[in-house]
């Protein structure tokens, strides 16, 4: 294996330009963690490839050199996914940057995965076309973090998730090979091997382009808040509009601790007596739209809501977007530090599981917000904290695994949209049981992945993985 | 073979040497002839849990679709085919499993989906006997590979599916079938899908030919009692698929039946 960072520079400098062959303290220290920060590694280099090409140069000198090899975007991961957990090479698709083309009367384009996901958008919209899947992070997140994680967000209640909007792939087997899955027209009926590289964090290859799915943009869209002055009420609004069988886009829960932090942040008003408030979205054609929106405003009224208000034009309806979309990153005014988890359970058993998540931080004499997608009922309890205290990062963290016990108690699941990376493999374990793991674990071998294709992730294999941990977490405390 | 129970069936499978797995046999027609004996699944029947408050419902993969959409429709929620469709757009006569075993397009998907798409989660029995869960439960769930996906589709021949959690639609969404039908499809078709700029040729082309039995705009869907030109990709009798995979799918696509099935002993319902 070659480990030191002369040798690694000096040989990657032969496979590409020397100026996209990154080494250093300062790079070392920037590439060490994704936004899970809790866990880092630093890489020996980072390298800029510009093609699919020169992605195969280089996963074939890593093969033949032995030297890890982790794929990264934007780096705003929740679980660690892009942290070279075992060292060696960051392959940055930071300039794998460009649309390849755009084929507006086929509603797909052809994109390198480096491009973000909200530039695919962007590309399209003055022909009423969009990318569908909307992650908080979609103004900086790429299209193939998008990939690896299988991306969701709130209007994904009503469109799918990333999966959902793939038709092809190009992807760079750990063997340098090319695997090419689908193309315009999606996939045809063979065994669907998309579905396994979706979503598999980069752990099967480094998928270097897509064809992606262009979806109309719907005619009409109202959005609606109501508040109600207690989260039951709120939760328990939730789930009778889910019993209903109202689709609505988006269905989202915002709990008081966090609209007081959004409030200040982004001017968005609410009733005094507001303990959580829904923010919902229909759309469609204007009939469409308008009747889920009386409906589900009709359900939710049952619940006693202190205030409904409809968003009146674009602007306020975008502003409600904004309040929610940078919530997360308005928590970061009231404490230094901020961690989200991540965690799906039924939606009739959400005013259980809140009662639940309060109670865990009282507990621990920790705060937390909740800001999520309630609709599909899936959790991000946001815990507030101060790192450079005693303990506390092991507070936060055991706290988590608590929330998440508690989402597989209840039927659910240990991650509806951050993924397993590095935080959640010993969860992981939990919800599934020995022979079932063993299964998941043998899907790498399929794609011969091997132990340097982003190692310690999802499954962890890689010899060495459980002794990196602790020192993973050493760095952090 | 006809087990009725899940230790039945992992024996079933581990005995063998070579099966053939069966539902009701309504895709027999699409899938290439063997004469490996067969497994029948229609006797692995019932609902294993219904959550009609979370749309999800659980049922062994012999469980009659008729049935199954007849227990969710008491709670107002349903398999969202058109009525109005026959049975091969609206599958509503044979069994879950081969529902999802085939994974095949149908008439209402613009709206609905594809079958793929409803599944949350299966309980798998590998060729070895062992019993494994791929999925989960509920909506959204990224929590390792998703294999179930692969599953659907499979044809059997990776391993076998005994058990689908599926996510269903309220009853509202079961009239929503965007195919238009030219004639009833009873028999083995091809069907096929199209780029949106190729649609109204291929249709116009396969009408003119005769051979147009139902076509779908909403998802460039086409049936045909006879192979389409234009076609993107297709499928047709005796699980005949084109185009076909390149090098480097069909390695990966046998690394993954060796991997499920290391000595061939599921005879899947080859797309060749």
């Amino acid at each position: 294996m070659v480990q030191a960072e002369s040798d690694l520079v000096k040989g990657l400098s032969l496979v590409l330009p020397p100026e996209r062959v990154l080494s250093g303290s300062a790079v070392r220290r920037a590439y060490e963690c994704d936004a899970y920060s809790v866990e880092r590694h630093h890489p020996t280099a980072v390298v800029l490839p510009e093609s699919t090409s020169e992605v195969q140069d280089v996963v074939k000198w890593c093969a033949n050199a032995k030297v890890p090899f982790t794929a990264r975007g934007a780096g705003t991961g929740l679980s660690g996914g892009a942290m070279p957990a075992l060292g060696g090479v960051v392959v940055s698709t930071k300039k794998l940057n460009k649309i390849l083309e755009i084929d507006v009367a086929n509603r797909c384009l052809l994109a390198q995965t480096g491009v973000p996901n909200l530039a695919l958008t962007r590309a399209v919209q003055q022909h009423g076309l969009h990318f569908a899947p909307d992650p908080s992070s979609q103004s900086v997140s790429t299209l193939g973090g998008n990939i690896a994680e299988n991306s969701g967000g709130p209007h994904t209640l009503k469109y799918g998730v990333t999966t959902q909007h793939i038709l092809g792939l190009t992807t760079v087997l750990a063997s340098g090979e090319l695997l090419v899955l689908g193309g315009k027209a999606g996939p045809d009926l063979g065994y669907d091997l998309a579905s396994l590289v979706i979503g598999s964090e980069g752990t099967l290859g480094i998928v270097t382009e897509a064809w992606v799915r262009l979806t109309p943009l719907p005619r009409a869209v109202e959005t609606a808040t109501v508040c109600f002055a207690s989260v039951k009420a709120a939760s328990q609004a939730v789930a009778a509009v889910v019993r209903a069988g109202i689709v609505p886009a988006a269905l989202e829960m915002i709990d008081r601790f966090v609209l007081d932090a959004v409030a200040s942040a982004f001017t968005l008003e609410f009733h005094p007596d507001t303990a959580a408030m829904l923010l919902l979205e229909c759309d469609g054609s204007p009939e469409t739209a308008h009747s889920e929106m009386a409906e589900a405003l009709a359900v939710c009224a049952k619940f006693n809501p202190v205030e409904t208000r409809l968003a009146q034009d674009e602007k306020e309806r975008a502003q409600l977007w904004t309040a929610r979309k940078k919530g997360i990153g308005a928590m970061g005014r009231i404490a230094p530090t901020v961690v989200t988890h991540d965690g799906v359970i039924p939606p009739s058993r959400l005013p259980e599981m809140l009662k639940f998540v309060y109670a865990v931080a009282q507990r621990r004499g920790l705060r937390v917000g909740n800001i999520f997608h309630a609709g599909d009922g899936n959790l991000h309890p946001i815990f507030c904290f101060d790192d450079r205290l005693h303990g506390m990062i092991e507070e936060v963290v055991e706290a988590g695994e608590e929330v998440i016990r508690k989402c597989l108690e209840l039927g659910g699941s240990v991650s509806g949209e951050h993924g397993i990376g590095v935080e959640k493999t010993s969860l992981l374990a939990e919800m599934f049981d020995s022979p079932s793991l063993a299964l998941q674990s043998r899907i790498k071998g399929v794609f011969g992945a091997g132990e340097l294709c982003n190692p310690c992730k999802v499954v962890p294999d890689a010899k060495g993985c459980i002794e990196h941990k602790i020192r993973w977490r050493g760095v952090a405390t | 073979m006809n087990p009725t129970s899940l230790d039945e069936l992992c024996n079933a499978v581990r005995g063998a040497a070579k099966i053939r797995l069966v539902g009701k046999g309504t895709w027999a027609e699409w899938c290439a002839p063997s004469d490996a004996q067969t497994l029948s699944i229609k006797q692995f029947t019932g609902v294993t849990d219904f959550r009609p408050d979370d749309l999800t419902v659980t049922a062994k993969a012999g469980t009659s679709l008729f049935e199954l959409d007849q227990v969710v429709r008491a709670a107002n929620l349903c398999l969202p085919f058109d009525s109005r469709h026959g049975p091969v757009l609206a599958p509503r006569l044979g069994t879950l499993g081969g529902l999802v075993a085939m994974n095949l397009p149908h008439g209402s998907e613009r709206h609905n989906r594809p079958v793929r798409d409803w599944c949350l989660g299966m309980k798998l029995v590998l060729a070895s006997g062992e019993v494994c869960s791929v999925g989960s439960q509920v909506a959204k769930s990224v929590s390792g590979f998703d294999l179930h996906r692969t599953m659907a589709g499979s044809r059997g021949g990776l391993a076998v599916i005994a058990e689908v959690t599926l996510r269903l639609a309220p009853v509202s969404r079961a009239e929503l079938g965007s195919a238009v039908v030219e004639r009833d499809v009873t028999g083995p078709c091809w069907i096929g899908r199209t780029l949106r700029t190729d649609f109204d040729m291929v249709v116009e082309s396969t009408r003119r030919q005769g051979s147009l039995l139902a076509s779908d705009e909403g998802t460039c869907t086409i049936w045909s009692t006879i192979r389409m030109s234009g076609a993107a990709w297709q499928v047709g009798p005796g699980g005949v698929r084109e185009p076909l995979p390149g090098a480097q799918q069909s390695q990966i696509e046998r690394n993954l039946k060796a991997m499920l099935d290391p000595e061939s002993k599921l005879v899947e319902g080859r797309l060749q």
